[in-house]
């Protein structure tokens, strides 16, 4: 049986995943005609299945503080490291349906950018019952303080830096 | 922590290290792409190490000229026999530092374009893992390039 998948709303670095494996979209320039979104993946599978949407900011992570430090310091001091979102919002979202014949889902996931779109969260559209649960968005106040922490860190030190060098040049100049 | 969060936070790390390395892997480029570009243009003119050293002596001051010449830096630097003899100085410095970075950056830069090509060989097809690959070839291309540049142009330097 396949189990066709739709993907809509542009979340970055929330990642799907259909019975536990990471589902990869394929991703057109924009929706063929009849179809929902223009993020689709199509999986074989049979049963019962548990199509799961997580997003979680990295800076809430177990030992966050050593990822951090780490990429921070490969990143040439926090210059190339890959920045950290915006997203202050947790998302763990589950549905479990079973399915009998080819079937195709929509899951919707709006962005918890105002607080009735974050309480919504996800919705999923489908032709079968569905078991779902964490559906809302759960606001994390301590990802927005680490990340204001992280930029203030590394904003501070790289002016300490550039005024210790720029102090040095002058005192060998001058 | 369910199962599923796990290995979110395992595929979101990787994510991070595979745009961390592309970051990197650019970086060593940019600084490997100026004298290998010397480094060609001297060997195809059978001139030796020396024009290599100077053209990318040149290349290089030629993105700090502005910021040398500007007037502030000038009275910084004091009266225009001073600011000359700091200039030669300076430029000297930065073409002696350049020479040896420049082996250091081509070899991260291949170890990098390398770890970008794997990521996107192990990402798959999808999302993003094609562009993966294409960037990571071309790193490690235009890397490879500038060692074997380096490579001749060291060995020509010491003939």
């Amino acid at each position: 049986m396949t189990l066709t998948l739709y993907l809509r709303g542009n979340i970055k670095d929330m990642y799907v995943y259909v019975n536990g494996k990471r589902t990869l979209f394929e991703r057109r320039s924009r929706p063929q005609l009849g179809e929902p979104s223009n993020k689709v993946a199509r999986i074989e599978t049979e049963g019962e299945v548990e199509i799961s949407a997580c997003y979680i900011p990295p800076l809430i992570f177990k030992h966050a503080f050593l990822y951090a430090l780490a990429f921070w310091l490969a990143g040439f001091f926090g210059l190339f490291s890959p920045g950290y979102s915006k997203v202050y919002y947790s998302l763990n979202y589950t549905a479990r349906a079973k399915i009998e014949k080819d079937e195709t889902f929509v899951l919707e996931v709006l962005s918890p950018s105002n607080p009735k779109s974050a309480a919504r969260g996800v919705t999923m559209y489908c032709n079968v019952p569905v078991e779902e649960s964490g559906c809302g968005w759960v606001k994390e106040p301590k990802a927005k303080s680490r990340r204001r922490a992280y930029i203030a860190l590394t904003v501070v030190f790289w002016l300490v830096l550039l005024a210790a060098l720029s102090a040095t040049l002058a005192l060998t100049l001058l | 922590m369910s199962d599923i969060t796990s290995i979110y936070q395992k595929d979101l790390l990787r994510s991070r290290r595979a745009r961390l390395y592309f970051k990197l892997a650019v970086l060593f480029t940019v600084v490997v792409l100026v004298p290998a570009f010397a480094s060609v243009i001297a060997v195809a003119s059978a001139l030796g190490s020396v024009l290599a050293i100077i053209i990318m002596g040149a290349l290089v001051l030629a993105s700090l000229g502005l910021l040398l010449l500007s007037p502030g830096v000038r009275n910084f630097f004091g009266s225009a026999a001073g600011f000359g003899e700091t200039m030669t100085g300076v430029a000297d410095s930065i073409v002696k530092i350049y020479v040896y970075i420049m082996p250091f950056a081509a070899t991260l830069a291949f170890v990098f374009g390398a770890l970008t090509l794997f990521m996107g060989i192990r990402a798959g097809k999808r999302d993003g893992g094609t562009a993966s690959i294409v960037k990571g070839s071309v790193i490690l291309a235009i890397s490879l390039a500038g060692l074997i540049a380096y490579i001749v142009m060291a060995t020509g330097g010491a003939a």
